[in-house]
C-alpha cells in the first residue's frame, strides 16, 4: 500500500510538471511526436490579423531547411463553469477554455490535434487521442455527429473544438503563409 | 390495465436500454470568444430542477397521490481569471427547505492538477455527481441513489483533481467531513443506512477526515467506466469534550460511531442510439454491534446494492438530436441489511427491488417531460406495491 503511494505520488509529480512546460514547449514535443524520424525545427512567425483572436503562438515547421508544415496553440471554450450543460445560455463568459495545439502538412491539411492544457471540470473526455484521430487528414469541414463522433459528457466542448478547428483552418488557407514566413 | 402495462414495460425491454447521459449540442458560435478572451473575468448563472407527481396504485384502496416540487436549484459560477473560479448551487427542495449543493473555489494549475475546496459532492457512483434532471430517466431518482448512495452526499472538504490525458484518465481525491452517527440519538438507521448521517456543511461535526476518491476511464468510444472508494470514521457528538485519560469514557463514546468502508463502480456505454448503464456499491460498515446496542438503532454491518438501464434514444426529426424520446426500463436491487452483526435481526423489509419502465420527452436539450411506472417489492413481501410517476426537469 504504502509502496503503491509512493510510485502514484511520483506519478503525479511527473505528470504535473510535464503540464507546465510552455506553449513552445510544448508544440516542439507534440510535432517531434508527428514527425518521429526527423529533426523537425520549430519557427515563430508572427499572427495575422484575422487569426489575432483565434490564436496564441503559430510556428513554421522545417526539417533540413525545408518548410514541412505549421502548429498552431490555440485556446477554445470547454463546458460552461459547474456542467456541461445548456450551451444556449447567451453569457459566452459563463464558459471554461481549453488550450489545444493542431499541426498542419505544408497543405494545411492537419497532421494531429492535441489538447495541451484541459483545466475544466467536465467534457473533458475530448482529450482522447482516439477520438483526436479523426481530424487527420482535413483542413476543415468538420460536424459533430456526421463526420465526428459525438462523445455523450463534453457535446459542448466537442462542439466547440470543431468550430474552432473549422474558424482557424479556413482562414489560414485564405491568407498567403510563404508570403508571412519569409 | 395492468397488463397493459406490463406489456408496454416488456416492450421498452425488447427495443431499449440505458443511459440518458444526454449532454446539450452547442449553438454559441466560437467568433464569439473575441468577447472571452478580452475580458476574463465570467459570471455565470443558470437554474435547473424538476416537479413530480407520485400516485401509488393499491387495489381495493384509495391512495392519496403527492404533488411536489421536487426542487428548484439556483447556480451561480464566477471566473475570477482563467485559472480560478467559484461555483455555487443553492437549492430550495419542497419549496420551503433551503441548502446549498454545493459551493467550492477550483483552482486549476494544468490537466493533471487541479484544487477544488468547499463544499463538494462526493464522487460515489453516478446520479450524485450528474444529478440534474436531463441527465438520468425516470422521474425520481433511482432509490438505490438515496439508501445506498445518499444523493445529493455533500460536505464540506478539499482535494486534487484531474487527467492523465496519455491513459485517458480522470482522478479525482478528496479530504472530506464525514458522516454524523450520533448527535444525542442514532443518525445511521437500518433502514435508511447512512443517509441520515450526512452533514451537508451545516455547522458540522468533525473531528477526523473522510477519505474519498474516483477514477474514471473514458478511452474507449461510447465507454465510461468508473471506480470510486470511500473511507472514514463517522462522527459523534460525545468525543466533544472528553477527558483523553478516560479510558472508560472513551469506550462508551466509540460505540457512538463507527467505521465506514465503500466501494462503487459505474458503467456506461452507448452505441447507436442504446444507453447501457450498471451502478454498484458495497459498504461495509464496522463496530455496527457496538453502535446498535448503545444506541438502539438496528443499522447493518453491510450494505449492498446495484442497478442496470436499458435506454433507447428516439429522435423524432430526421437529422436532428433533439426533440427525441427515450424509453428506458430499469432494475434495481438494494439492501441496506445485507449483513447484519449477531445482536439484531435481518429485517427482510430492506432488502428491495424496484422494476422501473418509463418514457422521457426530450423536448429540448434543457426540458424534459417524464413518466414511468414502478413495481417496488421487498424480500418480506413479494407483492409488488405501484407507483405512478409523472414530471417534467429542466436545466439552462
Amino acid at each position: 500500500m504504502k509502496q503503491t503511494l509512493k510510485i502514484a505520488s511520483i506519478l503525479l509529480g511527473i505528470v504535473v510538471l510535464v503540464g507546465f512546460a510552455t506553449p513552445e514547449k510544448k508544440m516542439k514535443v507534440l510535432v517531434s511526436r508527428v514527425w518521429k524520424d526527423r529533426v523537425v525545427e520549430l519557427t515563430a512567425l508572427s499572427i495575422p490579423n484575422s487569426l489575432k483572436a483565434d490564436i496564441i503562438t503559430m510556428s513554421k515547421i522545417t526539417s533540413g531547411g525545408k518548410t514541412i508544415g505549421y502548429a498552431c496553440y490555440t485556446t477554445a471554450f470547454g463546458c460552461r463553469v459547474g456542467g456541461c450543460a445548456a450551451p444556449t445560455n447567451p453569457n459566452v463568459q459563463s464558459y471554461e477554455t481549453f488550450d489545444y495545439i493542431v499541426v498542419y502538412d505544408t497543405e494545411l491539411n492537419i497532421k494531429k490535434v492535441d489538447i495541451a492544457n484541459y483545466g475544466g471540470q467536465y467534457g473533458y473526455e475530448i482529450c482522447r487521442p482516439k477520438w483526436l484521430r479523426q481530424f487527420i487528414g482535413k483542413n476543415n469541414g468538420f460536424e459533430l455527429n456526421k463526420n465526428i463522433d459525438g462523445i455523450s459528457g463534453a457535446t459542448v466542448s466537442a462542439q466547440f473544438l470543431i468550430d474552432d478547428l473549422n474558424a482557424v483552418g479556413a482562414k489560414l488557407k485564405s491568407i498567403d503563409l510563404y508570403a508571412l514566413s519569409n | 390495465m395492468k397488463n397493459i402495462l406490463l406489456t408496454a414495460g416488456l416492450l421498452f425491454a425488447l427495443i431499449s436500454v440505458s443511459y440518458g447521459q444526454t449532454y446539450l449540442d452547442s449553438t454559441i458560435n466560437s467568433s464569439t470568444k473575441r468577447i472571452l478572451f478580452s475580458d476574463p473575468n465570467a459570471f455565470a448563472i443558470g437554474s435547473y430542477g424538476e416537479a413530480h407527481y407520485n400516485q401509488d396504485i393499491v387495489e381495493g384502496t384509495y391512495q392519496n397521490g403527492n404533488m411536489d416540487l421536487h426542487r428548484i436549484i439556483m447556480f451561480m459560477g464566477y471566473k475570477f481569471n482563467k485559472n480560478l473560479q467559484f461555483f455555487t448551487e443553492i437549492e430550495f427542495e419542497h419549496v420551503k427547505e433551503v441548502y446549498v449543493e454545493q459551493a467550492f473555489l477550483n483552482y486549476s494549475i494544468n490537466s493533471a492538477l487541479n484544487l477544488k475546496g468547499g463544499i463538494l459532492l462526493i464522487p460515489m457512483g453516478y446520479v450524485n455527481e450528474f444529478h440534474e434532471p436531463t441527465l438520468f430517466n425516470g422521474v425520481e431518482r433511482p432509490g438505490f441513489d438515496k439508501y445506498i448512495i445518499p444523493t445529493t452526499w455533500r460536505e464540506m472538504g478539499f482535494g486534487l483533481h484531474g487527467i492523465f490525458k496519455r491513459a485517458n484518465l480522470k482522478y479525482q481525491a478528496y479530504m472530506v467531513n464525514g458522516f454524523n452517527s450520533f448527535d444525542g440519538s442514532a443518525r445511521l438507521s437500518g433502514s435508511s443506512g447512512l443517509r441520515g448521517g450526512r452533514q451537508k456543511a451545516a455547522k458540522a461535526t468533525f473531528r477526523t477526515p473522510a477519505f474519498t476518491g474516483k477514477l474514471t476511464f473514458y478511452g474507449l468510444n461510447g465507454l465510461r467506466l468508473g471506480v470510486s472508494g470511500y473511507y472514514g470514521n463517522t462522527e459523534t457528538s460525545m468525543f466533544d469534550g472528553l477527558d483523553r485519560t478516560d479510558n472508560m469514557a472513551i469506550q462508551t463514546a466509540d460505540s457512538s460511531r463507527v467505521g465506514i468502508a465503500m466501494a462503487s463502480f459505474n458503467a456506461h456505454y452507448s452505441i447507436k442510439n442504446f444507453d447501457f448503464t450498471a451502478v454498484g456499491n458495497i459498504t461495509s460498515i464496522s463496530n455496527s454491534d457496538a453502535y446498535n446496542e448503545f444506541t438502539g438503532a438496528t443499522l447493518g454491518s453491510q450494505i449492498m446494492g446495484y442497478y442496470t438501464e436499458a435506454a433507447y434514444r428516439i429522435p423524432l426529426n430526421r437529422g436532428e438530436q433533439y426533440p427525441r424520446l427515450i424509453p428506458f426500463v430499469r432494475y434495481e436491487n438494494y439492501d441496506t441489511h445485507h449483513v447484519v452483526g449477531d445482536r439484531i435481526a435481518m429485517n427482510d423489509n430492506y432488502n428491495r427491488e424496484i422494476l422501473t419502465t418509463g418514457i422521457g420527452l426530450h423536448i429540448t436539450p434543457g426540458t424534459i417531460v417524464k413518466t414511468d411506472f414502478q413495481w417496488v417489492k421487498t424480500a418480506a413481501n413479494a407483492k409488488p406495491t405501484n407507483i405512478l410517476n409523472v414530471g417534467f426537469g429542466f436545466w439552462f
